[in-house]
C-alpha cells in the first residue's frame, strides 16, 4: 500500500555508523486497482481483494486465478549539499513486484483463497564515489508475502474476510566509510540479511449499505521482522581492529494500517471509489543493528510520523468487453525533514493513473494500467543527516526531486 | 458520457505532462563572496613550512592543496600558484603502519618530482619549509639561507629555497623580492616559528634567535611589506611546547605508570626528570626503545629532552617574539591573527573533551587530535582549514569582507596508511632517523 517500490525504503544508515533497513510499502497489487488510484477497499470485487479487502473474495464464484506484475521505473535526483547545487541522479533501475492470487468458493458462505505478492520493497542505488556515498550507495529490500485467506458472507449485505501473512524478506545495504578527518582512506560496509518467516494478519469488512453504495474497512497488522545476516567491511588494514563486521541482527516493524473505502455506482456503467488509508508509521522510530561479535548496537533515529493516503478512482464500462479507468491519489510522506536522506528520498506525492480492462473471453480477461507519481520537490535546510565520515559531520542539505512511472498488468482466469 | 470520460482522461494526461515537465533547474550557483576593501586579485602567502603546506614530514601535492593559503584563495575565488611536488613528495613522508594496539610509523621510501617548476611567474605561495625570519630579506638559495650560514662548520643547505625561489643565472631574488615582483594586492605573512622551533626540536634552548635580532629582522620585514601599500595580515608564533612532537612520548609513558626518566639536561647534567615538568620529543622514542633513560649511566640524550628550564626559556622567548609581532602589526595597521592564543585555547581543553567545530573534535593530541599530521609539528589538512578560518575571521573584520568560513568536516583526512599488510607491532614506534630530514 503505500510506498512505491523504489524510492521507498527505509532507511537507515546512521551517518557514522552503518545501519540496517526497514521496508516500505508497495500499493500496487493488481492492475485494476492501480488504474483507479488504488481506491479499492470499498469495492474489492477482484482477486486483488486478497490485498485490498479480503471480504471482497466472497463476490467471486467458482474458481478464480490472477497473475500479474508491475514494472516500476523510479527516478530521483539530489542537488547539493548546499551551497553546492550540483545534481546527482540516482542510478536507474527496474523493479517488478508481482502478484498471484487464487480463490475457491467452498459454498455460499465461505470462500478460501491464497495470495502471493510483494507488500514491501525498495531499492535505491547511487554511483560509487558520489557526494552522499558515506550515507548510502545501495539499498535493496524485498519482501515476499504468502497469504492464506478466508472470506465469509455473513449476510447479503455484510461480508468478512480474514487472513494470515507469512513474510520472507531479504535486505542489503551498503555505503562507503570515510576515515577523515585524520586518515586518508575510504572503505565500504555491506550489510546483508534475511528473515525467513515473519507473521502478521489482516482482516476486512464490506457492507452494502444501499444498492448504489458499498463501504469497506480493511486492517493490516504490524509485522515484526528480525533480520539475521552478515556485515562485510573493508578498510585500511591498520584500522581493522576498529571496523565493525561479522554477524548482525536487526529488527524492523512494518506499520499497521487502516483503510476506509467507499464505492458508489450511480449507474450500471459507472463505478466511483474513494479510499482513506491511515498508516501508523510511528512504529518506525529507530533502526537498531546489533553487531554480535563486538556486542555493539548501533541505533539510528528515524522518528517516522503516522500518515495517510487519499485515493479517488473511477471505472466506466465502455462496452461489455471494455472498461476504462482513471484515478488520483495524494500520499503524504512519513519522513520528517531532519531525517530525510538519499536512502529513501521520500516526499509528498501526487499520483495520476489510467488503465483499461478487456474481456478476452468469458473465462479470461486482462487489465492494464499506468500510474505516474510526482514527488513534490523537497529542499532540506536543516538536517540531522550528515555525510563526511566517522568523526566529521557535514549536514546533508539540498534538494530532492523524484518521479516514478509504473506499468501494470494482471491476467484473470476463472473456471 | 463516453466522450466526457475520454475528455477527462485526455485532460488528466495533459496536466500530468505539463506537471511532469516543470522546470526544476532554477537553482542558481552562489555568487562570489564580498572581500570588502581587500582585493585578492594577486594574493601572496609568505611563510615557512606551515605556509608551504608541509605535512607528515614532507611537501607533497595532496597536502599542498590544503595549505591554508590555497584554502583562503579557494574561498575568495582567486588563483594561487604553488610549487607543487607530486606525491609522495619531497621525501621521507611519514605514514601510518599500525594503529592497534599501538601506533607505528613507516617512512615512504619513494620521492615525487616538482611538477610546477616552469610556472612563468613567482609563486603565490612563497612558503619555504625551514625559513627563519632572517631569510625573508636575505636568503635566495640553499647556500644563503640562515641554516647554511648560522653554523659554518656544519651548514644545513636547505634545498627548499631552490625549489620555491628558482633563482637561475646568478639572480638573487629573496622571498621579499618575489613578493614585490608580483605587485600583490593582498599578503599574508607567517614567519618566526623557526626562530624558536628548530632549537626546541633539537632539545636545546640556546639556538633561538636573540630577541634583539628577531626584533630588528621582523620590523625590517614589516617595513618592507608596508611599502607595498596593500592589506597585510600577519600571524604570531604558537607555543611549540604544546605540539604533539613534544607531548606525546611523555604522555604515553605516564599512561604506562612511568613518572620520570633519566635524561641529560640543557646544562649537561644528568638527572631524574619528572614527566609532568619535562618534555621528551618524538625522537626520544628510539632512545627509549634502545633502553636509554633508565639509569644515570644510560640517560636520554640532551637532544631529545626539553627540561623544565628550557621549557621556561622557550615560553619566555615565544611571548617576547609575539609581543614584537603584535606591536609591529598594530604600528603598520596590519591584520593580526593570534594563532598562539587559539592553539592555547584548544590545548586547554584537550584532555577534557576537546574543542568542537563542525562536528569535529580538535585537540593537540597526536594522531587523534585531528589538528596535526604525523610529524607532530605540522598541521593536518583539517589544521590548515582551521587556521584558514582564523585568517578569514580577521580579514572579514578588518576589511569589512564576508568571506565564508571553511567547513572543517569537508576536509579529507591527511594521514596516509602505508601499503601492504600491517605487520606485528614494531618498536620503536618511530624509527631512528625519522625526523632527521624534517625541515621546519
Amino acid at each position: 500500500m503505500k510506498r512505491l517500490y523504489t524510492i521507498l525504503m527505509t532507511a537507515v544508515m546512521l551517518m557514522s555508523v552503518p545501519a540496517f533497513g526497514g521496508g516500505f510499502q508497495l500499493n500496487e497489487h493488481g492492475a485494476r486497482a492501480m488504474a483507479m488510484g488504488g481506491a479499492f477497499a470499498g469495492y474489492a470485487r477482484d482477486l486483488s481483494a486478497i490485498y485490498f479487502n479480503i471480504a471482497g473474495i466472497t463476490y467471486l464464484p467458482g474458481v478464480h486465478m490472477q497473475v500479474g506484475t508491475t514494472l516500476i521505473t523510479p527516478a530521483a535526483s539530489f542537488r547539493g549539499p548546499s551551497p553546492s547545487v550540483t545534481e546527482t541522479k540516482m542510478k536507474s533501475q527496474l523493479f517488478y513486484p508481482s502478484h498471484a492470487y487464487f480463490t475457491y468458493q467452498i459454498n455460499d458462505m465461505f470462500t478460501a483463497g491464497f495470495g502471493f505478492n510483494n507488500p514491501f520493497g525498495l531499492g535505491t542505488e547511487w554511483d560509487e564515489g558520489w557526494v552522499g556515498q558515506f550515507i548510502t550507495l545501495k539499498s535493496d529490500l524485498k519482501v515476499f508475502s504468502l497469504n492464506p485467506v478466508l472470506g465469509v458472507k455473513l449476510s447479503d449485505k455484510l461480508r468478512l474476510g480474514v487472513g494470515l501473512q507469512y513474510n520472507i524478506a531479504t535486505v542489503e545495504l551498503s555505503r562507503a566509510l570515510n576515515f577523515a578527518p585524520t586518515f586518508n582512506g575510504t572503505g565500504k560496509i555491506d550489510l546483508k540479511g534475511d528473515e525467513k518467516g515473519a507473521i502478521g494478519f489482516a482482516g476486512g469488512l464490506l457492507y452494502q449499505a444501499t444498492k448504489e453504495i458499498s463501504l469497506g474497512l480493511q486492517y493490516r497488522s504490524e509485522v515484526n521482522y528480525k533480520f539475521k545476516g552478515t556485515a562485510t567491511t573493508t578498510g585500511p588494514s591498520q584500522l581493522s581492529a576498529n571496523l565493525l563486521a561479522g554477524d548482525i541482527e536487526a529488527t524492523f516493524t512494518s506499520p499497521q494500517q487502516f483503510t476506509f473505502g467507499v464505492a458508489v455506482t450511480p449507474s450500471s456503467k459507472l463505478l466511483l471509489t474513494a479510499d482513506f488509508q491511515y498508516i501508523m508509521w510511528s512504529s518506525y522510530d529507530s533502526l537498531k543493528i546489533d553487531f554480535l561479535a563486538s556486542d555493539t548496537t548501533i541505533s539510528s533515529p528515524r522518528l517516522y510520523e503516522d500518515t495517510y493516503i487519499v485515493r479517488l478512482g473511477a471505472e466506466y464500462s465502455y462496452s461489455d468487453n471494455l472498461a476504462l479507468r482513471a484515478g488520483l491519489l495524494f500520499d503524504r510522506n512519513p519522513v520528517k525533514d531532519d531525517h530525510l536522506d538519499p536512502l529513501l528520498p521520500d516526499a509528498n506525492r501526487i499520483g495520476i493513473s489510467a488503465g483499461l480492462g478487456y474481456r478476452i473471453s468469458d473465462a479470461m480477461s486482462l487489465d492494464l494500467s499506468y500510474l505516474f507519481l510526482r514527488f513534490s520537490e523537497r529542499t532540506i535546510t536543516k538536517t540531522e543527516i550528515s555525510y563526511s565520515g566517522n568523526s566529521g559531520m557535514l549536514p546533508f542539505t539540498g534538494t530532492y526531486n523524484s518521479t516514478a512511472n509504473l506499468f501494470s498488468f494482471s491476467l484473470n482466469y476463472k473456471f | 458520457m463516453k466522450k466526457s470520460f475520454l475528455l477527462l482522461i485526455i485532460f488528466l494526461f495533459a496536466g500530468l505532462a505539463f506537471y511532469g515537465c516543470e522546470d526544476r533547474s532554477d537553482l542558481a550557483a552562489p555568487s562570489a563572496p564580498s572581500t570588502g576593501t581587500a582585493n585578492f586579485a594577486r594574493y601572496v602567502a609568505i611563510g615557512n613550512s606551515i605556509t608551504a603546506g608541509y605535512q607528515n614530514g614532507a611537501v607533497y601535492q595532496s597536502a599542498q592543496m590544503y595549505s591554508y593559503g590555497n584554502l583562503i584563495a579557494g574561498q575568495v575565488g582567486t588563483t594561487f600558484a604553488q610549487p607543487l611536488y607530486s606525491d609522495p613528495g619531497s621525501g621521507g613522508r611519514i605514514e601510518a603502519k599500525t594503529l592497534f594496539p599501538s601506533f607505528s610509523s613507516y617512512i615512504n621510501p619513494n620521492v615525487g618530482t616538482p611538477i610546477n617548476l616552469t610556472y612563468p611567474k613567482p609563486y603565490n605561495n612563497l612558503g619555504v619549509p625551514g625559513a627563519a625570519i632572517y631569510d625573508f630579506l636575505n636568503a635566495y638559495d640553499s647556500n644563503s639561507c640562515f641554516s647554511a650560514i648560522a653554523n659554518p662548520s656544519a651548514p644545513v643547505r636547505n634545498p627548499f629555497f631552490n625549489l620555491v625561489l628558482r633563482n637561475q643565472g646568478g639572480s638573487k631574488f629573496t622571498q621579499w623580492d618575489m613578493t614585490k615582483a608580483q605587485q600583490p594586492t593582498f599578503v599574508t605573512f607567517w614567519l618566526g616559528n623557526n626562530d624558536i622551533l628548530g632549537s626546541a626540536t633539537n632539545g636545546v634552548s640556546t639556538l633561538m634567535t636573540p630577541l634583539a635580532t628577531f626584533t630588528a629582522l621582523y620590523n625590517a620585514a614589516m617595513d618592507s611589506l608596508k611599502t607595498l601599500n596593500v592589506p597585510v595580515v600577519v600571524a604570531n608564533i604558537p607555543d611549540v611546547t604544546i605540539l604533539p612532537f613534544f607531548t606525546t612520548v611523555g604522555g604515553q609513558l605516564r599512561q604506562q605508570g612511568v613518572t620520570s626518566v633519566v635524561g641529560t639536561k640543557g646544562d649537561g647534567s644528568v638527572a631524574l626528570l619528572d614527566l609532568t615538568k619535562n618534555l621528551i620529543t618524538l625522537k626520544g622514542q628510539a632512545e627509549l626503545a634502545a633502553g636509554k633513560g633508565t639509569s644515570p649511566a644510560n640517560p636520554l640524550s640532551n637532544g631529545v629532552v626539553l627540561d623544565s628550564a628550557e621549557i621556561v626559556a622557550i615560553k619566555t622567548v615565544t611571548a617576547q617574539f609575539n609581543g614584537v609581532i603584535q606591536a609591529a602589526a598594530a604600528a603598520k595597521d596590519f591584520g593580526f591573527v593570534d594563532a598562539n592564543a587559539k592553539l592555547n585555547q584548544i590545548a586547554a581543553v584537550s584532555l577534557t573533551g576537546g574543542y568542537k567545530e563542525d562536528g569535529i573534535t580538535l585537540t593537540v593530541l597526536f594522531v587523534t587530535g585531528n589538528l596535526f599530521s604525523l610529524d607532530g609539528v605540522h598541521p593536518s589538512s583539517v589544521g590548515h582549514a582551521f587556521m584558514a578560518n582564523e585568517f578569514i575571521k580577521v580579514i572579514n573584520t578588518k576589511y569589512n569582507a564576508s568571506i565564508p568560513r571553511i567547513n572543517l568536516a569537508s576536509i579529507p583526512g591527511s594521514v596516509f596508511f602505508s601499503s601492504g599488510p600491517a605487520s606485528k607491532i614494531v618498536v620503536p614506534d618511530f624509527k631512528p632517523g625519522t625526523f632527521d630530514r624534517m625541515f621546519f
